[in-house]
Order: structure tokens, then C-alpha cells, then sequence
């Protein structure tokens, strides 16, 4: 996970002015952590959808404020926000969708692997064959490192649902993956 | 190019390095906007404090209970006590928010 930013008493502070009633002490709240939020929404929803998602991630983070203990640095407990804030961003776009079996009727977004972008928009389109709770988990517990303990806690299953379910999720990305591209198999 | 790792080990790597956007200082405005539309947020009492209220008023309840029994059952309860709460009933509620 990132950590760019350092967390301690200048956080603390200003969590305690806001607490306190001081709105604008928020401000230097943004200022520390606005970066790393936008990165950890970059990579889990469309770039368009990331400042609304950070902005949802902020107001939350600040109306939960009463709930922070200073046990765990802040910016991890903004990166629970935020990943929540993307979950929810999913099974609102799930919701009204036809969500079809695996198939590859669609063509994958690009021939080749060759460069970065390529392979984001190949991961991209891979996850979005998953069916929703299969890209929670994989997302949270594969991509953005959590514990089974911190994924179970943040999707509100048990933790043996989310081992399994990862185990699954992680399998079928493979398959989807390597039909998709067949060098990708061949590669290694 | 030979690549051990699995394809979407190789592909999370990539996800990882993703650029992320620069939020500009007018979402930094619309944040704070919304945010001063929000009751301020006031700090709850912890689960601890909750839980050690909670202890004590069971705790003084129990009292209660003991020596409500004690007094009808004139069994236990030192004489000071018996006179005390025949004498002025009203001292047992007094007694009962001492604990």
C-alpha cells in the first residue's frame, strides 16, 4: 500500500481541531492525503470517475471522523474509505447490468501486451468479465493487498467466503487472460 | 521475454504504476463545500467508556436488588442499614444513586 505521505501530529492536530468544531482544520487533511486517495481510485474505477469518488471518500472520511482511533494512521483508514467508495461505485454500475457469463464475444482492448497502457486497459476489460462480488474480492485482496481479515470486514462476508471466493476470482482472471491473449500463456 | 510470473501477476504490476489524477484545487473547494454542509462531527464515547457505563449501572442495579432482599428478608443486613431504610424510606433511592 502507499505510504508517500507520513502520518503522526500533524494529522492528529487537525483531527482534533475538526473534532473540536474548526471545519477548516479539514483542509490540511485534503492537502496531506488527496494524492494518495486519487491514486488508490485511479486504479480500481474509470478515470472519470475519480474525483467524484474522491470526493465522496472525503466527505465520508469526515463525517466518520468521531469513529478514527489514532491505533492505525490515518491515511490507511482513508484507504478503507476510499476502497469502500469504489466497491460501492461497482455495485451501483452492476446493478442494472445483464451481467452475461464469461465469454470473449467482445474483443479484448488491445493485440498486445507491449507497453503499460495496453496491459491496464487488458486488466481493465479482464475484470469487468468478473462477476461483481469475484472483482470485489480479487481487487481488494490480490491487487490492493489487504488481509483476508480487512477484505472480510470491508465486503461484510466471512473470511472463509473470501479465500474462496479469491482463489476463484484469481483462476478465472487467469483463464479470461489467457484466452484473451494466448502469448500471455506462452510467455510463461 | 520470458516471464515466470502468471499473466495477471504481470498485468497487476502495470495497474500498480497507473498514474493517478491530479485533483485540482477547485474539487479541493467543492470538498470543503459539502463538508461544511455536514453537522460538525462530534466524538461519541469510545466502546470502552460505553462498556464501563454500562458495568456500572449494572452493577448499581445488582446493589439495589441485594440489598432490597437483605432488608425484606432480614437476613444480612447490618442493623444501621434496617433502621436507616425503615426510618426513611426515601434514603434507599439516595442510597441506590451513591452507587
Amino acid at each position: 500500500m502507499d505510504s508517500e505521505h507520513s502520518f503522526g501530529s500533524d494529522d492528529e492536530t487537525d483531527i482534533a481541531r475538526v473534532r473540536s468544531g474548526d471545519v477548516d482544520a479539514f483542509e490540511g487533511l485534503i492537502d496531506r492525503h488527496k494524492q494518495h486517495v486519487a491514486r488508490v481510485i485511479s486504479r480500481n474505477v474509470p478515470p472519470a470517475q475519480v474525483e467524484e469518488l474522491a470526493h465522496e471518500t472525503f466527505v465520508a472520511a469526515y463525517t466518520s471522523l468521531p469513529s478514527y482511533r489514532p491505533t492505525h494512521p490515518f491515511e490507511h483508514w482513508l484507504t478503507r474509505i476510499a476502497l469502500r467508495a469504489c466497491s460501492e461505485f461497482w455495485r451501483r454500475e452492476y446493478r442494472d447490468r445483464d451481467r452475461r457469463s464469461v465469454t470473449l464475444e467482445e474483443a479484448p482492448p488491445a493485440a498486445s501486451v507491449a507497453d503499460e497502457e495496453s496491459q491496464r486497459e487488458l486488466l481493465a476489460w479482464a475484470l469487468d468479465q468478473l462477476e461483481l462480488e469475484n472483482r470485489q474480492v480479487i481487487t481488494l485482496v490480490y491487487f490492493e493487498d489487504l488481509s483476508v481479515k480487512e477484505a472480510a470486514e470491508l465486503l461484510g462476508w466471512s473470511q472463509a467466503k473470501v479465500k474462496v471466493r479469491t482463489f476463484r476470482a484469481r483462476k478465472l482472471l487467469r483463464e479470461i487472460l489467457e484466452r484473451a491473449l494466448p502469448e500471455l500463456r506462452n510467455e510463461s | 521475454m520470458n516471464d515466470s510470473r502468471e499473466p495477471e501477476e504481470r498485468l497487476a504490476a502495470a495497474r500498480r504504476n497507473a498514474p493517478a489524477l491530479e485533483l485540482s484545487d477547485s474539487w479541493k473547494a467543492g470538498v470543503m463545500q459539502s463538508v461544511r454542509e455536514q453537522p460538525v462531527p462530534v466524538v461519541s464515547p469510545s466502546y470502552f467508556e460505553h462498556s464501563v457505563r454500562r458495568a456500572a449501572m449494572a452493577a448499581a442495579v445488582l446493589a439495589l436488588l441485594a440489598i432490597g432482599f437483605c432488608v425484606s428478608a432480614g437476613i444480612g443486613a447490618t442493623n444501621e442499614l434496617y433502621m436507616l431504610v425503615s426510618s426513611a424510606p426515601e434514603s434507599l433511592l439516595e442510597l441506590a444513586l451513591v452507587f
